[in-house]
């Protein structure tokens, strides 16, 4: 009863307190204008180098949110897929037309080593192909030297995925009487050993052919558009489920 | 100009174009196209001084190319190298550094280098067509290098080569070769 009582009379209170409240901020303002129009340069100078500081600041948190965001994408996966990998940062990409790689800013003295599968996100994205003390060169799937033994996941059907001067993907080997529709996903199948196995690679986009034609072009979108990746995982190694694929 | 300051201007260029080339060309792509700035300087110096015959910075700058990328080790230096003897020989018979000659020369050598290195990528193994190659690359990177070395050309002239006869004997009697 008494409960009742006064939250009623909180409630009925509570408009007032709302007026009050604008009525204060007002006050503040109008307080707040007045020093305004009697503040001199050497204020206004030390408010504008302040305002310059709170806008780096602003940018420089926004910039470590984003890279958060970007780092617990990457420990989802980590988690979704069991990985024991190392992160790295993208620290540049190839200067000529005839390949595709990224420079990443791990290496041995972290544990990568030639021939390991790099990620990102969602989706492996290549393999490190040379590495030093402190940085590592990836191969990109999109690179046209790029190979990776695939499988289609609905199918089970084994092929290799390879990469294009264009950019494109493309799944090739592919025995001729397999059905393969738009929206297929498409995995790493393991086959040889390079790359880890179950991983996602992306999803078949356009088939240019029937069933049962030897030439059909199969073009396989990446999960991932590495150009803009910052931050990547190299596996060291994965779980791998009795299926074979890595869930 | 001293024979040294000749020779030291041509490796300050020589450096430059490999720094633009680490620094610079992964950022400028411009859809297929990459500039090869190595490429560029290489030519720009061949044809602004024929008589040069100084083959070792181009074989030394297109190595160093090599190096840089993951492409096969060997093939921007004999691009390079061949390049620079087809170029300058094409001004020394025709015995003349007309623009028009020059303009002409500078845009069939980046074709052609391009085209040379294409062949040699194709040959060591890269899992391209012809016709891919031709069309994703070599003319859009042809295009993209015309205009490079149209651009480098007159600072190459103007400070690496400052006094053009003393520099052809700078390269001519150059340790470097």
């Amino acid at each position: 009863m008494l409960h009742s009582i006064q939250n009623t009379i909180s409630a009925i209170g509570n408009p007032a307190r709302t007026v009050g409240t604008a009525g204060g901020a007002a006050i503040d303002m109008g307080g707040q204008a007045v020093g305004d129009m009697t503040a001199n340069e050497g204020t206004l100078s030390q408010l504008r180098n302040q305002n310059k500081e709170l806008t780096e600041m602003l940018t420089q948190a926004e910039e470590y949110r984003l890279e958060v965001q970007r780092l617990q994408d990457l420990l989802k996966l980590k988690d979704t897929y069991k990985l024991e990998g190392v992160s790295g940062r993208v620290i540049g990409h190839s200067s000529d037309a005839w390949s595709q790689t990224i420079t990443l800013d791990i290496g041995t003295s972290d544990g990568v080593q030639s021939g390991l599968t790099v990620m990102g996100p969602s989706g492996v994205i290549g393999q490190v192909i040379r590495v030093t003390g402190g940085s590592s060169t990836v191969r990109l799937l999109t690179d046209p030297n790029s190979g990776v033994a695939a499988m289609i996941q609905s199918s089970r059907a084994e092929g290799i995925v390879r990469g294009s001067l264009a950019g494109l993907l493309y799944l090739e080997n592919i025995s001729a009487n397999t059905a393969v529709s738009v929206g297929d996903v498409v995995l790493t199948s393991g086959l040889g050993g390079s790359f880890t196995r179950g991983l996602l690679i992306g999803t078949v986009v356009r088939v240019d052919g029937q069933t049962g034609d030897d030439n059909r072009t199969i073009v396989v979108s990446q999960n991932e558009t590495p150009r803009s990746l910052e931050e990547v995982i190299v596996v060291l190694s994965a779980a791998t489920s009795d299926n074979g694929s890595t869930q | 100009m001293t024979p040294l300051n000749g020779k030291i201007r041509l490796l300050v260029g020589a450096a430059v174009a490999l720094l633009l080339q680490l620094i610079l060309a992964p950022n400028i792509h411009i859809f297929y196209a990459a500039p090869n700035f190595v490429l560029c300087f290489t030519i720009a110096v061949a044809v602004c001084n024929p008589r040069g015959r100084g083959y070792l910075m181009p074989f030394l700058l297109g190595l160093m190319y090599d190096f840089m990328n993951t492409g096969t080790v060997g093939a921007m230096a004999f691009t390079c190298v061949a390049i620079t003897f087809i170029s300058s020989l094409v001004i020394r018979v025709f015995d003349n550094e007309e623009k028009l000659l020059v303009l002409f020369v500078i845009i069939i050598s980046v074709f052609l280098a391009e085209l040379i290195y294409g062949l040699l990528m194709i040959a060591c193994g890269t899992h391209v067509s012809f016709a891919d190659a031709l069309l994703h690359v070599v003319l859009p990177c042809g295009l993209y290098d015309t205009v490079l070395t149209l651009l480098i050309y007159p600072l190459v002239m103007r400070f690496v080569l400052k006094q053009k006869e003393q520099t052809e004997m700078t390269i001519i009697d150059s340790p470097l070769d």
